[in-house]
């Protein structure tokens, strides 16, 4: 026998996912705060590398190519959960050398202010999905709530 | 947040302006694959609306990303396609850029999220 639930019980259910949702989107906002300062700092210091080693030394032109080239930071997501972690695998060489031997200290602080952007990007990505799977359940919760309304006027 | 090392997980993409993806190149994330396709597309006033579309569906129809890094400003190019993409994966992000500042009532996600509160479907 299933328990039968009534239509306060549902009004209370939504109410409580909408303050749930106000939350989560007040999370996103500000992870992507947080994403916007580290990205923003991080041109600074890209901007200052290119004024000490010349525009097309820091630009597109030192972006790979030709395969294959593996990634260094990579995405795990755990299973049966909403949990996605960064995986980081040093094995590699690491990208800053495709700008050259000797580079300057600005672009080491920008390289660290992008992976700084990487956390902030993962710690986005979960409220995002949180977000999607509140907004599944608001969706069936106010269609079982509009049935019943339906079943009250018959 | 927990780092986990040497595990080999799922890529994360970026189309966006130059300085977009070469830091996040230099963050390590940039790959290319034995077929030759890469995770990242550099964006230019030059560039084509048609060929963002096909980069983006093509990281989309990929099975080894996981998450999809867009500047907001090329996201608005390609609004449509964006907000034809329901599927929880790939994650499609959209993050501001150097020039364009985060504008939360443009992103696909808040506006979806907002959707919940418009007094007419109460």
């Amino acid at each position: 026998m299933g328990h039968e639930r009534t239509p306060k019980q549902v009004d209370d259910e939504l109410d409580e996912i909408c303050l749930k949702m106000i939350q989560l989107m007040d999370d996103y906002c500000s992870s992507i705060g947080r994403l916007e300062h580290c990205l923003r700092d991080g041109c600074v210091h890209l901007a200052k590398s290119r004024y000490v080693m010349g525009n097309s030394s820091v630009s597109d032109l030192q972006l790979p190519t030709s395969g294959p080239y593996t990634a260094r930071s990579t995405v795990v997501r755990e299973e049966n959960t909403e949990t996605i972690n960064l995986a980081h695998d040093d094995s590699g060489d690491d990208p800053i050398k495709r700008f050259g031997v000797l580079v300057p200290g600005s672009l080491r602080m920008a390289q660290e202010r992008f992976c700084k952007c990487l956390e902030s990007t993962i710690e986005a990505a979960v409220i995002k999905s949180e977000m999607e799977k509140v907004r599944g359940n608001y969706l069936s919760l106010k269609d079982t709530r509009s049935q019943m309304t339906n079943k009250v006027n018959k | 947040m927990a780092m986990h090392s040497a595990v080999k997980g799922k890529l994360l993409a970026v189309i966006g302006d130059e300085d977009t993806c070469v830091g996040f190149l230099l963050g390590g994330i940039g790959e290319i694959n034995k077929h030759r396709h890469s995770n990242f597309m550099v964006v230019d006033k030059n560039t084509a609306i048609i060929d963002i579309e096909e980069c983006f569906k093509g990281f989309v129809k990929r099975d080894d990303i996981d998450i999809i890094l867009i500047n907001q400003n090329v996201a608005e190019m390609i609004r449509h396609v964006i907000e034809g993409h329901t599927q929880p994966i790939p994650a499609v992000l959209e993050i501001p850029s150097k020039d364009h500042p985060y504008d939360a009532s443009k992103d696909s996600i808040l506006r979806r999220a907002k959707g919940m509160f418009n007094p007419e479907d109460v």
